[in-house]
């Protein structure tokens, strides 16, 4: 590893860690002072206990992998549907003629007004998977219509000249050039999809994950765990958003060009 | 190998209808050009020169009159007939090998290579190929165009303005590579410019036209000995006469023999 980079690392992660270091501490000593009462907000040592405990017991992981697993699931399909959705606009003008207006209109459908329709489909996970899937979807879509949008014509001249079909068309152009705006939208998407999954979870309850967790602990009034549950949602999306944020660099790296 | 590129226009004439009149880009274009000639066509802004080149090209479809290839008409493009652009139009997405390879199809993977690699070597970007266009100057991304657009080995390479966006000194260097090129290829070559310097150091043949409409007005041969000295005596004194055409040449309101 690069000495360089490792200290400006170290530097980054200081500098973004004063801001939580210092609530924790204004959290302590608030809740030490008993100028936050015990009963109704714990303190951070409650919590630290909570998480040891339910860390121990294997409650908080194994939620957490049911949740992972549930947003894979929703976020693949979504996603899928999305890139194919995207990729027929961005290509076809019939496609956009036909697709745009049902697509734009259903985008305006907040994602919750959906759950009531979703338990028709079933009561169970699939619906829970829709409910993450409809929400990745968009930003693929979008996104993907928006890097083919942006293709500069001259390149198509080139292909052109070079006597390209519709399938070089595609995977030498069309493909890689969108692809970094593509990669936008699946970082999005994720996003989206990891604060979906909590909602599909209290929406559609009883059936597991970090959401379901949270409610549960709510209703026997844990709010230590509840504060366990948040910040562990907060943690995981950081990362996810994080190591997309990095794949896109990697992938945009030729964009340095224009 | 000299019985191929032969190019043949006649009656040429190109015409966008316009609200209130027709324009009219291109007006009785007669050239013949030989194989194996480089011909330069110059012109000031809006003369229907690069109108014309896209036309040879086959990226302008519909003309009347004929532009005939070796007897044959043309009508669309086709891998006999190559073009460098004045922005190169690289694919930035690809590394420089990749982009000189697009147009090659129906070869194994060895001969793509093959192909490849002996066209870095003639343009002379030994070492470069693994390199992106983001990591080129404007005269080696202008050399990887120049080969990929040589790979089909095609019976005529038009030049758009190739060397534009050159700064000088690098231009006169590249006009050497082109003629080295030109000759170590033995393919007609065509280049629309407006660098009367330029199309002096190379062409066998300036086609001087003129604009509203584009039209041909005169053609000029440079019977000039390769390689060419550009401070010689018989330079200047052609350059002169091209000049003329454009009434850019100095007034000597004496001459003195000696």
């Amino acid at each position: 590893m690069n000495a360089i980079i490792d200290k400006a690392m170290l530097k980054r992660f200081v500098e973004g860690s004063i801001l939580p270091v210092m609530l924790l501490l204004i959290w302590y000593f608030l809740s030490k002072a008993r100028i936050i009462d015990a009963l109704t907000f714990p303190s951070p040592s409650d919590v630290l206990n909570g998480f040891l405990k339910v860390w121990k017991e294997g409650l908080l992981a194994e939620n957490l992998l049911i949740s992972i697993i549930r947003v894979s699931k929703g976020f693949l399909i979504g996603a899928s549907v999305g890139y194919v959705i995207g990729i027929m606009i961005g290509m076809s003008r019939i496609a956009e003629k036909m697709i745009s207006p049902v697509f734009n209109a259903v985008r305006q459908v907040p994602i919750p007004a959906f759950a009531p329709l979703l338990v028709l489909v079933s009561i169970g996970e699939p619906s829970r998977v829709l409910f993450i899937a409809i929400g990745a979807c968009y930003p693929v879509a979008l996104n993907t219509v928006e890097g083919i949008r942006s293709i500069r014509k001259e390149y198509f001249e080139v292909g052109n000249v070079f006597r390209f079909g519709r399938i070089r068309r595609f995977l030498k152009i069309i493909l890689p050039s969108s692809f970094p705006s593509t990669l936008t939208g699946l970082r999005i998407g994720l996003s989206v999809s990891w604060l979906l999954v909590v909602a599909a979870e209290i929406f559609i309850s009883s059936g597991g994950g970090i959401g379901d967790m949270m409610w549960a602990c709510r209703e026997t009034s844990n709010i230590d765990l509840v504060i366990v549950c948040i910040v562990t949602i907060a943690l995981v999306g950081f990362t996810m958003n994080y190591l997309m944020q990095k794949l896109e660099i990697i992938f945009s790296k030729w964009r340095l060009t224009r | 190998m000299n019985n191929r590129g032969a190019l043949e226009i006649r009656n040429v004439r190109k015409t966008y209808s316009g609200k209130d009149k027709d324009i009219h880009v291109l007006e009785d274009i007669n050239l013949s050009i030989n194989p194996g000639e480089f011909v330069s066509i110059i012109g000031l802004s809006g003369c229907g020169k690069t109108t014309l080149l896209r036309h040879i090209v086959g990226l302008e479809a519909e003309y009347e009159g004929d532009i005939l290839l070796d007897g044959k008409r043309l009508n669309g493009p086709s891998l006999d007939r190559g073009i460098v652009f004045q922005d190169h139009r690289l694919f930035p997405w690809l590394t420089v090998e990749k982009n000189i390879a697009l147009g090659i199809i129906g070869k194994t993977e060895k001969e793509k290579k093959e192909i490849v690699d002996s066209h870095i070597e003639l343009v002379g970007l030994n070492g470069f190929g693994k390199n992106y266009p983001y990591q080129l100057s404007g005269g080696m991304s202008q050399r990887a165009a120049i080969a990929r657009a040589l790979v089909n080995q095609p019976k005529i390479l038009l030049l758009d303005e190739p060397l534009g966006a050159l700064d000088a000194l690098t231009r006169m260097y590249m006009h050497r590579e082109l003629e080295r090129i030109w000759k170590k290829e033995n393919i007609t070559m065509i280049m629309v410019t407006h660098d009367v310097e330029e199309a002096l150091y190379l062409s066998d043949k300036i086609v001087v036209m003129s604009a509203k409409p584009g039209r041909i007005q005169k053609v000029i041969s440079v019977p000039l000995s390769r390689p060419r000295d550009r401070a010689g005596h018989d330079f200047a004194d052609m350059k002169e006469s091209v000049l003329e055409e454009f009434m850019l040449h100095t007034e000597h309101h004496f001459s003195f023999a000696i």
